[in-house]
């Protein structure tokens, strides 16, 4: 759902807005950040209006689509007030962990906002898709219980997601995960030659045959 | 409403000096002449000068007093009784009556321009002048509102009955009615601005008003989202035009206007932590202000010009310090600039050449920013942010709830969490400088923590340099992730001790030097030229319509 031009300022539309950002959370609607952003301004506009839980897991919806910046975008819309309580507050502390790259912290602290995040399907994968895509910038190899602590798997189910993985060029290696090869985690010597383009000269060029 | 009754500025305008009425039917007579020079030349110079010649205290004869002299014309009044509010606003502190009064006015203009059809020309600077003047009223209103605490009761109780006087959304819908009646999104799309660039955005034949109302709401629709921190939706609406090709904007014309799109944009890319296009964004408008500043030297805006430079330095401070890498990105005397101003803050540790003068001026505190130094970044927000509001009406009932700056506190906390999260990297990253490949557990030993923690900073180091860029396209918004990194990393496992090494690149870099010689080159010749050129006679300045 597009939110576009003066749709974006009718708060008649709220309903409208909030019932289609419920459908984008549970997975029935397609994912649209526009819809959230209005339905938060109008709750900056109209504060008394705002729907916590409503709020937690729309952050928690933005949240999964790291490392897009949809979380951050959403969170500098509201007042403190709609942040102060729960469960928006433990939902901005979950926040805060993944965007220090503190797993530990992070797997820890979901345990606090159980039911949100069981409100909003597909939350963990996208958030084990996105600390898998973090390691791939990182690392070109990672120990077994590195990826597994990162993850919170173990056992079987992180045997079960390297297999998936094998096509996109996850090898394990005994104890050593191989990850692919990417342009963020090879050292590249770069070096940026001082190439002279003809475009850059050609003024001189151009007034020296001038005055000549 | 008639509020006049209870005006504190009014006078007893018996006699409204000849001079203030002659400018009054002159002025006239040129807008129904579609006269645009002399307008222009109005509007800038005797109106100004007028302001400060009679009006220095206080406002300009309130409409009534001149109403007779241009037969009561209706366009006309509202016309005058912007610049007398606008007047009213720069000099004094407007009463609520008066903000009141004015927002009247302005739904009616924009009522009459939306709604008549109105074929007058207008100059271009009234034009800006008006969007722009409409904002900063709205700004002051909204921090006006929040201020509860020296009011009277029954200032509170007017308050809350004017609930209905410069609400956001009613601010929004007019921007937004403006650009959807003008068209000019279409016509922007359709040949992006060549049109409007051509003509100085005077299309002979019709009139420039709705048209160029609906270009610059665009810029001011970026400016009212940014203030309430909605900067992904304020970079959308400044669609179609586009920042980083800047040839075909016609806002260089009118440096107010392009000095605010920039300004915003810049802030809004900070916010996103978008450096590299916040970096591009500042360069080329403080590129710009050192080229045009000598122009506005003797214009009322000369001040604001500087104001806002001073900001964007700020903001490149903030720029620079949290993704270093921008730096190369800089013109020279931007960069140069910057030093100077936050110069003994800064320090590089990439360029040769230009900062080798100046680094003995290095001092403390860019170095302190390097190291993570909060305090600094704090500082340099503090100076650079815009005035942000807060959408929603106070609680009038509880003055103490939430203060003025409520909006400001908490954009500044979230800025500084952001910072927070990386303040602890910059030392992280002077100890990878020193080696090409380092173990794990070495560099923990080194830094004083433990392997998890170590393992935790250097992902948290390589995603913050994974940032947006614009990388083409209309949408400012747009974009793909690119390594800003000046030091580049991967963590390794090595298949045969099991250890972990941290393995850094070498990164050489060169400047580019032929663009920026070739530019001096041809600069240099013009000048030589002219020097070399014979005398021309001086043509005697013409003299302004008075």
């Amino acid at each position: 759902m597009e939110v576009r031009g003066v749709d974006r300022y009718q708060p008649e539309k709220l309903a409208v807005l909030e019932r289609n950002l419920e459908e984008q959370i549970t997975g029935t609607a397609k994912y649209s950040l526009d819809v959230a952003t209005a339905v938060f301004r109008l709750y900056q506009l109209q504060p008394s209006v705002a729907r916590k839980e409503l709020i937690a897991r729309a952050l928690l919806k933005a949240l999964s689509q790291m490392p897009q910046q949809d979380y951050r975008i959403l969170i500098h819309l509201l007042p403190e007030r709609l942040v102060a309580e729960e469960p928006v507050s433990s939902v901005v502390l979950l926040a805060q962990h993944l965007e220090a790259c503190n797993l530990q912290d992070f797997w820890a602290a979901t345990g606090s906002c159980k039911d949100t995040i069981s409100k909003v399907p597909g939350f963990q994968d996208a958030i084990r898709n996105y600390v898998l895509h973090s390691l791939s910038i990182t690392f070109q190899r990672v120990s077994l219980r590195v990826l597994g602590d990162w993850l919170k798997l173990d056992g079987s189910a992180l045997q079960q997601l390297l297999a998936d993985k094998a096509k996109a060029g996850w090898k394990v290696q005994g104890e050593v995960v191989c990850l692919p090869l990417n342009a963020f985690n090879t050292a590249v010597q770069k070096r940026k030659a001082d190439l002279i383009s003809f475009e850059a000269v050609a003024p001189v060029v151009k007034s020296s045959v001038a005055t000549a | 409403m008639a509020f006049r009754d209870y005006d504190p500025y009014e006078r007893d305008y018996g006699i409204v000096p000849d001079i203030v009425k002659q400018f009054v039917v002159y002025l006239y007579r040129h807008i129904r002449e579609r006269n645009i020079p002399e307008i222009e030349s109005m509007y800038e110079v005797s109106f100004p000068k007028l302001s400060d010649r009679y009006f220095k205290q206080g406002p300009w004869p309130p409409v009534d007093a001149i109403s007779d002299l241009v037969d009561q014309d209706h366009v006309f009044c509202l016309l005058y009784k912007e610049l007398y509010f606008r007047h009213l606003y720069a000099k004094t502190q407007p009463s609520l009556r008066a903000r009141c009064e004015s927002w009247d006015n302005y739904c009616d203009l924009f009522g009459v321009i939306l709604h008549g059809n109105v074929n007058m020309l207008l100059p271009n600077s009234w034009l800006w002048a008006m969007v722009d003047e409409f904002l900063y009223q709205f700004q002051s209103f909204a921090q006006y509102r929040t201020k509860l605490a020296g009011k009277s009761a029954e200032e509170v109780e007017l308050l809350k009955k004017c609930d209905k006087v410069w609400n956001i959304l009613d601010v929004l819908n007019v921007l937004q009615a403006l650009i959807d009646k003008s068209g000019i999104v279409a016509e922007l799309s359709r040949d992006g601005g060549a049109e409007l660039a051509a003509h100085d955005g005077y299309i002979p034949g019709q009139s420039n008003v709705l048209r160029m109302l609906g270009y610059f709401s665009l810029v001011g629709q970026l400016r009212v989202h940014c203030l309430i921190g909605d900067y992904s939706t304020g970079l959308q609406s400044l669609f179609p035009l586009n920042l980083f090709e800047r040839g075909k904007l016609y806002t260089q014309l009118l440096s107010g206007c392009h000095i605010t799109l920039f300004y915003y944009s810049s802030f809004a890319y900070v916010m996103l932590q978008r450096y590299t296009d916040a970096g591009r964004c500042l360069n080329a408008i403080l590129s710009y202000i050192h080229r045009v500043k000598q122009l506005h030297a003797r214009n009322a805006a000369y001040d604001q010009i500087l104001k806002k430079n001073e900001q964007m330095y700020a903001l490149l401070a903030l720029v620079v310090g949290l993704c270093p890498a921008v730096q190369s990105t800089l013109d020279e005397h931007v960069l140069v600039a910057l030093k100077d101003k936050f110069g003994e803050k800064l320090q590089s540790t990439l360029d040769e050449h230009v900062l080798v003068a100046l680094k003995d001026k290095f001092g403390e505190k860019l170095q302190r920013m390097f190291r993570g130094d909060e305090g600094l970044f704090d500082e340099a927000f503090m100076y650079g942010c815009p005035k942000f509001i807060t959408a929603a009406p106070p609680a009038y009932d509880n003055p103490s709830a939430a203060g003025p700056q409520e909006a400001y506190l908490r954009q500044r906390s979230l800025f500084l969490r952001q910072v927070g999260g990386v303040s602890r990297l910059p030392l992280l990253k002077q100890y990878l400088l020193l080696y090409s490949s380092i173990s794990l557990p070495k560099l923990a030993g080194l830094l004083e923590t433990d392997e998890a923690t170590l393992r935790t900073a250097l992902a948290c180091l390589k995603k913050s340099n994974y940032c947006l860029q614009w990388d083409g396209g209309r949408d400012m918004t747009s974009g793909s992730f690119t390594s800003t990194a000046d030091i580049d990393f991967y963590i390794d496992v090595d298949t045969a001790t099991g250890a972990e090494l941290v393995m850094l690149s070498d990164n050489i870099t060169t400047r580019h030097q032929a663009e920026l010689l070739s530019r001096h080159i041809v600069k240099f010749e013009a000048i030589v030229r002219d020097l070399e050129a014979p005398p021309v006679a001086v043509a005697a300045p013409a003299q302004a319509a008075y």
